[in-house]
This record gives C-alpha cells, sequence and structure tokens, in this order.
C-alpha cells in the first residue's frame, strides 16, 4: 500500500492503542469464583453466582473497585472437592487472580484450605463450618454465619418456648448431616433431648416412616434439616398422617418456594433464616437493614425470583473485597488484599461484619443473623 | 398398628414407583440384552418437560403426552447409537448407554432449568382415608397405572405375537431374522416403549417428589435393582421386585434405622442374589462353571 | 514357537514401560505449574484404580461398578493410621493395600459365581452400601461432614514432601510400580489362565484350569491396587468425605478403561488421563459442559472401539499414510 497510507493506518493504530490504555486506566482487578453450579451442591452454586455477577455488573457499571474494573472468572466445582483443587491452581497460575470467592461447600472449602496458604492467594469462602476458619490461616475467610451461630439460634428458641424434646430429620448429604451434627452436639447444654433422630435421601420421593417414627417418639417438636424437596415431602407427609406439632425448618427451607410448593401443608411451620428472607421485617435502625432490602431488591429486579439466603454469601464477599481494596495503599498485590481484610467492618446481606486477625468470619450472634420465621396465610412472618 | 400399615401404604407407592422404572429396564434387556444405563433419564425428562411446560401454562392434557413424546423421540435416538456400536460387545453398547445419558442430563439442565419442580397432582381421583390411615391420591394414581400397565405388558408379551417376536429377536437375533423378525425393528420397539413408560413413571413422580434435572441417575438406580431383583430377563418380575424394594426401604425407615434404610435394601438384595443368582422370578439361563 | 510369542509380548511390554517411564520423567523435569501438576497427580491416581479395573474387565472379563468403594476403604484406611494412630504414612498405604486386597478377596468369592448382569448388580449394591457406611460411621470417617480434616503433610518413610512436585514424583512412581506388577501377572501363569479363560470359560475349565481361583486373585488384586489409589488420594488432598466414593467415581473409572482400550493396560493409563484432563478442557463450555462430555463420551465409544489410544494412534496412522502416499 502507499505511504501515506500506511502513516494514517498507523497513526490511526497509534491512537487507538493510547485510548484504550487511557481508558482502562488502572489495572483490572482479576476475581476468581469457584462454585457448585451443577451436582448436588447446586442449590448453593446457582443463587451464589447469580447474586455474584449482579454486584460485579454494578460495581463495574460504576467505574469497579476504585477505578480498577473487575475481570470475573467462575468455575464450576460441581460441588466435587477434587475438582475444587485443581480448579484453585488454575484460577491461581494460570488466569492469574488477585483473590477467589468460594467454594460453596464445607468440604470443598476444607481441600482448598491448604492450597490457599500454599499459594498466598486470598480466599473467601462460602462455607458453614468453622474449622475453615478456626485456627484462622492467612488467607481464608468466609462469609456465611458457621453452623453452630445457626443451631444455637434454634436450639434457643426451643428452650425459650418450653420444647424439651424433638425429633430429628436431615437429609443424608453434607448440609443435613452437618446440621444433624450440630444440634445433637449442643442440645445437651440447652437441656434439649433428641427423642428421634431419622434421616432420609435428599432424592428420596416420600418420608412418611420417618415422620411416623418422629411422632410415635413423643417429640414436642420436629426438625428437618435438608434443602428442598425434602421439606416440601415432608411436610405434605406430616400434614397427610395429622402431625399436629410445631414443624421446624432449618434455613435450608428459607425459601419462597417452600411455600408455593407445600402450599396449605407449609401452614404453621417455622423457619430459622438469614436476615435475606424477609428484609421488610429488618428493624430500620439495625445497621444491615439497608444492605438486605438492597440485596432482595436487586435481585428480585433482575432474576424475577425472590433472593434465596444463599445469595448473600457471594455478595458480602464482593462487597468485603472491595472494602478492602479500598483500604490498600500500595500496589494491589495477593498479600495486601488478605492483610487487608481482617481489618474490614461492614453490613451485609448475612449479618455486621467485624473481622479481625482472630476472626476471620466476622459474624457472630451480636449481630442477630438469624431470625425466627413462621408461614401466616402463605407468607412468611418473623416471630421472634 | 395403624403406622404399620401406613408404612406399608407408603412402601406400596414407593415400590410402584420402583417397579414403573423397573419395567423400561427389563423391556430393553429382553430385547437387546442392553443394561440401558440412561434409562432413568427419561424419567426425568418425563418429570421436568411437563413441569415446565405446565409451568408455562400448557394445561395438564396437553403437556403430559408432549413429555412422553418427547422421551419417547430421545428413545429412538439413543437406540440409533446403540445400534451403531452393534457390532461391538454388549458392554460397548451399554457404555454408549451411560455417554448419552450423561449428555441427556447436560441437554435437559442447558435447555430447560435446574429448579426443582413440583408439578400440581393429577386431581380426580380421591385421597382415600380408611381410619387413621390414608392413600395420597397420587399415590393411587401411581398404583392404579403399574396395575394397568402390568396387565398391559402381559398381553404383549404373552399373548401378541409382537412380544414373542421381541423375546425372540433377543434370543436368538439370526434365528428371529429367519423368521422375518427385524431384530434392529424390535430394538427401536423396546427403546420407545421403555422411553415411554420411564416417562410416565417420571411424569406421575414429579407432584409427589418433584422433577429435578438430577433425579434421573437415582431413579434409575433403584429402577436397576428393582429389576435385578425380580429378574432382569422378566418384566412383571420387575414390578414385584419393586414393590419388595419399596416395601423393605420403608419398613427399615420405620423400624430399624432410617440412616441405613438403603444400605439394609441393598444387602437383602446382595444376599438374594446369592440364593437366587437369576433374581426372584428371572429365568435361569446362567450357566455355572 | 510358543516361547518366541510370550518373550516378544513380554519384550514390547517392558518397552512399554520404558516409554511410560520416560513420558512421566519427562513431564517431571519440564512442568512446574502445580495446576498441570495437580491434573498429572490425578491422572496416575486414577490410573493406578484404572489398572486394576482393566485387569479385572478386559482380562477376567468381570465387570465391577463397585470400585469406588475399595478407593474409600484405601484413603480412610490411611487416614485413620495416620491421624489416630501417628504412623508413618508408608505403613498407612501398606494397610490400605492389604485391606483393600482383604476385603476384595472375601467378596469375591460369593459374588463371583453370579452371571455378568447380576455381577455388575451386586458389585453396584457393595459399592452403594459401602458409601452408606463411609457417611454413617462417623468415627472412622468423620461422615460428609466434615469427613477427615487436614491429613499431616505427606511424610513417607519420615522424609517430609513438601511440595506438588514431590507429590507428582511419588505417584508417578507409584504408577510405574503398578505398571510393573500387573505386566508380570498379565506374563505369568495366572494371566494365561485369565486369558484362557476370558475367551471360553467352560473350555478353559476343561483344560484345568481353576476358573474361581484365578478370578478370585484377579478381583482381589484389582481391590489392592485401588486401595492404594485412595490412599494416595488421600495423602494428597489431605481433606476429603464420602461424597468422593460414590457410584460417579465407580462409574467414571468404569468409562477410563472402556474408553482407554479393555484389552491393554496402556489403554486404561491413557484413558485415565484423558477423562481426568477432559473436563479441565471442558470448562469453557460453561452451561453445556455436562452434554458436551456426554457426547464426547459417546463419540468416543462409538467411533473408536478399540479404545481412545488405539483411534488416535490409528487415525495418526492413516493420517501419516495418507500424507505419505500423496
Amino acid at each position: 500500500m502507499s505511504l501515506k497510507k500506511f502513516t494514517s493506518l498507523a497513526a490511526a493504530a497509534v491512537v487507538v492503542m493510547l485510548t484504550s490504555a487511557i481508558c482502562r486506566g488502572a489495572e483490572e482487578i482479576r476475581v476468581g469464583a469457584l462454585l457448585a453450579l451443577s451436582g448436588p451442591a447446586a442449590f448453593l452454586g446457582s443463587p451464589e453466582q447469580k447474586a455474584l455477577r449482579l454486584i460485579v455488573d454494578q460495581m463495574n457499571a460504576k467505574g469497579g473497585i476504585d477505578g480498577h474494573s473487575i475481570k470475573l472468572i467462575v468455575y464450576d466445582t460441581e460441588g466435587n472437592s477434587t475438582n475444587a483443587g485443581q480448579q484453585f491452581r488454575r484460577l491461581a497460575e494460570s488466569e492469574s487472580v488477585a483473590v477467589i470467592v468460594g467454594p460453596s461447600t464445607t468440604g470443598e472449602s476444607l481441600a482448598i484450605k491448604p492450597i490457599a496458604n500454599e499459594l498466598k492467594v486470598p480466599t473467601i469462602t462460602l462455607a458453614g463450618a468453622e474449622a475453615v476458619v478456626v485456627p484462622p490461616t492467612r488467607y481464608v475467610f468466609k462469609t456465611p454465619p458457621t453452623d453452630r451461630v445457626v443451631a444455637r439460634h434454634m436450639l434457643g428458641y426451643f428452650k425459650q418456648h418450653g420444647l424439651a424434646t424433638i425429633g430429628l430429620l436431615s437429609s443424608a448429604d453434607g448440609f443435613g448431616q452437618t446440621g444433624a451434627n450440630m444440634i445433637a452436639e449442643l442440645a445437651p447444654s440447652y437441656g434439649i433431648t433428641i427423642n428421634a433422630k431419622e434421616e432420609f435421601g435428599p432424592r428420596d420421593t416420600d418420608m412418611t416412616a420417618q415422620v411416623l417414627k418422629i411422632r410415635d417418639s413423643g417429640a414436642d417438636a420436629m426438625l428437618i434439616w435438608s434443602v428442598n424437596p425434602g421439606p416440601t415431602i415432608i411436610l405434605r407427609n406430616a400434614k397427610a398422617v395429622g402431625y399436629n406439632k410445631p414443624i421446624f425448618n432449618s434455613y435450608g427451607g428459607a425459601t419462597q418456594q417452600l411455600i408455593t410448593q407445600a402450599g396449605d401443608a407449609a401452614e404453621g411451620t417455622y423457619v430459622s433464616s438469614m436476615r435475606l428472607l424477609a428484609p421488610e421485617a429488618v428493624p430500620t435502625n439495625d445497621p444491615i437493614h439497608d444492605i438486605v432490602n438492597k440485596i432482595a431488591t436487586d435481585y428480585q429486579k433482575k432474576f424475577g425470583e425472590a433472593a434465596p439466603t444463599f445469595a448473600a454469601h457471594t455478595y458480602d464477599a464482593m462487597l468485603i473485597i472491595d472494602a478492602a481494596v479500598k483500604k490498600i495503599k500500595g500496589p494491589i498485590t495477593r498479600d495486601a488484599i488478605a492483610d487487608a481484610i481482617p481489618t474490614v467492618e461492614l453490613p451485609g446481606g448475612n449479618g455486621y461484619f467485624r473481622f479481625s486477625a482472630t476472626d476471620h468470619n466476622g459474624i457472630d450472634e451480636s449481630s442477630k443473623p438469624m431470625v425466627m420465621m413462621r408461614v401466616k396465610n402463605g407468607s412468611w412472618i418473623v416471630v421472634e | 398398628m395403624n403406622t404399620l400399615i401406613q408404612i406399608l401404604i407408603s412402601g406400596l407407592v414407593t415400590g410402584a414407583i420402583y417397579g414403573m422404572i423397573a419395567i423400561g429396564f427389563t423391556i430393553v434387556f429382553n430385547a437387546t440384552r442392553i443394561i440401558n444405563f440412561a434409562h432413568g433419564e427419561f424419567a426425568m425428562v418425563g418429570g421436568l418437560i411437563a413441569a415446565v411446560l405446565i409451568d408455562h401454562r400448557t394445561p395438564m392434557a396437553v403437556a403430559l403426552p408432549c413429555a412422553i413424546l418427547i422421551a419417547v423421540l430421545l428413545g429412538i435416538v439413543l437406540e440409533r447409537l446403540t445400534a451403531a456400536g452393534r457390532s461391538r460387545s454388549v458392554l460397548s453398547q451399554a457404555m454408549v448407554t451411560i455417554g448419552v445419558g450423561i449428555a441427556y442430563r447436560g441437554l435437559a439442565s442447558a435447555l430447560l432449568d435446574k429448579d426443582v419442580h413440583f408439578s400440581p397432582p393429577f386431581g380426580l381421583l380421591p385421597t382415600w382415608t380408611i381410619g387413621a390411615v390414608y392413600i395420597p391420591a397420587q399415590g393411587l394414581w401411581i398404583i392404579s397405572t403399574l396395575a394397568l400397565l402390568s396387565i398391559g405388558l402381559w398381553v404383549l408379551f404373552n399373548r401378541t405375537l409382537l412380544g414373542k417376536a421381541m423375546s425372540a429377536a433377543s434370543e436368538n437375533p439370526r434365528a428371529a431374522e429367519l423368521c422375518a423378525i427385524s431384530p434392529a425393528k424390535m430394538s427401536m420397539l423396546a427403546f420407545s416403549l421403555a422411553a415411554g413408560l420411564g416417562a410416565v413413571a417420571g411424569v406421575e413422580v414429579a407432584p409427589m417428589a418433584s422433577a429435578y434435572y438430577q433425579n434421573g441417575l437415582f431413579l434409575g438406580l433403584k429402577g436397576f435393582s428393582a429389576a435385578v431383583l425380580g429378574g432382569i430377563n422378566n418384566p412383571l418380575g420387575a414390578i414385584v421386585g419393586g414393590l419388595i424394594l419399596g416395601g423393605v426401604e420403608n419398613l427399615s425407615a420405620g423400624y430399624i434405622a432410617s440412616a441405613y434404610k438403603d444400605a439394609i435394601a441393598f444387602t437383602l438384595l446382595l444376599i438374594l442374589l446369592l440364593v437366587w443368582p437369576s433374581g426372584l422370578l428371572g429365568r435361569v439361563d446362567v450357566k455355572r462353571v | 514357537m510358543k516361547r518366541s510369542l510370550a518373550n516378544r509380548r513380554y519384550l514390547y511390554d517392558l518397552l512399554g514401560m520404558l516409554i511410560l517411564g520416560l513420558i512421566l520423567m519427562s513431564l517431571g523435569f519440564t512442568i512446574d505449574g502445580t495446576f498441570y501438576l495437580t491434573v498429572l497427580i490425578f491422572s496416575a491416581i486414577h490410573a493406578i484404580a484404572a489398572i486394576g479395573l482393566c485387569l479385572l474387565l478386559g482380562y477376567a472379563g468381570q465387570v465391577s461398578l463397585g470400585q469406588a468403594a475399595f478407593f474409600g476403604i484405601g484413603a480412610y484406611t490411611t487416614a485413620n493410621i495416620v491421624q489416630k494412630l501417628g504412623l508413618d504414612p508408608a505403613i498407612g498405604i501398606a494397610a490400605s493395600a492389604f485391606l483393600s486386597w482383604l476385603i476384595g478377596l472375601l467378596i469375591a468369592r460369593p459374588l463371583l459365581r453370579l452371571e455378568a448382569n447380576y455381577l455388575a448388580m451386586a458389585t453396584l449394591a457393595f459399592g452403594m452400601v459401602a458409601y452408606i457406611l463411609f457417611t454413617q460411621a462417623r468415627y472412622l470417617t468423620g461422615g460428609l461432614d466434615p469427613g477427615i480434616v487436614e491429613l499431616p503433610r505427606f511424610a513417607p518413610f519420615g522424609i517430609l514432601l513438601t511440595t506438588t512436585k514431590a507429590m507428582y514424583w511419588v505417584c508417578a512412581a507409584a504408577l510405574l510400580l503398578t505398571v510393573l506388577l500387573s505386566l508380570n501377572l498379565i506374563n505369568s501363569r495366572v494371566g494365561r489362565a485369565l486369558r484362557a479363560l476370558h475367551s471360553g470359560e467352560v473350555a478353559a475349565a476343561g483344560l484345568g484350569v481353576n476358573v474361581v481361583h484365578y478370578k478370585t486373585m484377579v478381583f482381589a488384586f484389582a481391590a489392592g491396587m485401588t486401595g492404594v489409589a485412595g490412599a494416595l488420594y488421600a495423602h494428597f488432598i489431605r481433606s476429603f468425605n464420602a461424597a468422593a466414593f460414590g457410584f460417579g467415581l465407580s462409574i467414571e473409572l468404569l468409562m477410563m478403561v472402556i474408553v482407554g482400550s479393555l484389552s491393554t493396560i496402556w489403554g486404561a493409563v491413557f484413558g485415565a488421563a484423558a477423562l481426568t484432563i477432559l473436563p479441565n478442557l471442558l470448562e469453557g463450555f460453561d452451561e453445556i459442559k455436562t452434554f458436551a462430555y456426554g457426547a464426547v463420551m459417546t463419540i468416543i465409544i462409538l467411533f473408536m472401539p478399540n479404545g481412545l489410544a488405539e483411534g488416535i494412534f490409528t487415525g495418526a496412522l492413516r493420517g501419516w499414510r495418507r500424507a505419505v502416499s500423496q
């Protein structure tokens, strides 16, 4: 081509490169996510991914974190620890992420904990178990309230209302067993006896036999620890056999779906839930009131359905990353982020976070992360 | 006493579900000697498509046949793929069913959704309550469908030429061909029938126990166990196997330990196989050396 | 005549081992990223289990849908020995091998009398019962929550291995050892007996081959090897629960053997590597990842009936021939 054409093309190219460099501004922050988008823990990973993408889009629309745009890379672990381990390394080495959100389950989080500390990548896990952050390690954190906090809320309510014996019905998966074990461990200290401890398969079609066993044990109340479809089927079975004692659910049943699917079998059932299930019930003077309502409203608007409580796990993780990065004075490195997170204090969907060097979860009972609700006339109302 | 009867009824309903799925296994095995590992996915697909259609306001009378039809089409596709592997071993063909089963599950999760759906119960039939014992209306549907299917299948395999042709084609394909029976056509028929029946099972279970893209594995496993229990080459044995499996599970849950109910059922299955190597009602075509 | 045929096969096998050893060494010396090393480590671990299944399926003609049980038994045995008894992991791995082998031996006798389809169901049932026991026996396994938590860092014979690379060398060595043992088995009297009974049980029995005895031996051997694989898995991943040892793993191992090759253990190694690497390749597919995985599986089984290794080899050969002839 002619010299003139060449020069103008070259000039254009230089201009384009310069502008894009300027427009890119500061470097992007690469955030990796390990979520259980398929497999048995998909009930966690799916809303977690939606909420994560929601907040990342919102942040990027405002110019990112402190002017750094966020590049999100999500991998599906299928709830499998082996995959989680491999993908963690891939995110850390091939994708050069600065921080990782996830994995979704306790089992996976425990598996990647040594890897996070080996490769020195700050990781905000979404696991329920204490063991992930107790004892605290430099690079591993978590957002959801611990299973212990959740169980204590439940048992405290029972004690307060004179329910001295309970029948436990949990699903034979990680979620169900965690809850059942925690309740069994803590119940004696609340003076509560477990009359019957029953299990069912997460895909089972009928739990009438277990319900009858709990009924015949004479327990004052039934506690279901499972995610859907378990609670729906159990509530229906219970109604059909005429079970008349109060039925409680773990936060696995804290969904609008439980009411729509179980229909009038759900009437009167209780659930111990994170705040996100009933945003309007959070008192206006509670520091987390605004953020809980924001998550609920934005999620509903974007996805056309009520936000499952798990959505708050990843939303909070990004809020924490945002706050941590803003505190960094020098270059934004993995170590800088890891050391900034323990200084973060902010209101989140899960509760009020107060991280410290010894507390890598940040939520304890003082933030009141759990609230007791009950189905009345087809909707959740707060009863605490 | 009431508790016992109620548990037995639960066992009956659960067993009927397993039996309906087990029939599909035996029909395909009978006609082709293949263990169809994708069978559970037919039940899943049937239930899920019906549930999603109904969610989008399709009337039940349209949604259910649609779902069953799509499952049958998927069955035909599977059959064609296994036919491509016909020259190799039955094991290879069984492996093809595993691969295709995974693919169907992937399609369902990608094209439909990953939510747990409870479709509305069929209604029409009442919930029977005798004293303190109840039979859920949907359970009644499942039991009656199973009864009708059993009669229909017995007639098909024992009284019609078509049914006998299907058995003939599996026992000795060459000889069958000489009798103008096309093993390929029989195979196609078997897979379509099995897919349709599986879908019916899925559609009937969905109101009671949900339709979910991951249900296929579980239903398939239970169905396969029931089929083997009753004798994998006997469709009526499948029903018996299903009822026994459902009964044992529920009785174990109610009277022994619910955490071990599946373990007890499987252990009993193991012991049974050792005593009756062909299953309870299976034909003995095992040659022991 | 016969001697030279057998010797030739043995020579080929030794050559294969040499090549495998060279490949493993060159990978070890060139790759440093822990992600790739991790994939290779899991490939090696799966390969050890797959070789066992290949011997069972390809040589003895027995289907097992319950290998995950032995994988789990191996993992939990070594975990308990190291965590609860505080003993050396080398002892743990040895115990895993022994216990899996023993349990395999005990259940093989009654099960192997069953016909193929019923054997499949029986091994499946065994696998399911094992899984349920894993989830319930909290004292030994930690159940599904929290499972085995943070095994100490792998220090066989007291030598602390701190890097992923070190673990890679251990697993590569274990794989080579497994291959050596299997080749010895195949080329021994046992192997010949197996080949005889695979082509015709009745004929073999007629020739005085103790069918049940050899089938039992292979089953137990496969169980033991799968137990070793499980033990290595436990020491690499250090935190795990029963979810890793479900029906899915049994099917995965079976697919590795079928995809790789039924007739040679090299195929099993290749299949294990392929199926461990494949999901990582499909990562970008997001929503249709599961569908893609199933579709790829089906295509491989349909178009490469002798396994992926041979399929690729034949395809490459054909392509080379075509290129040369033009």
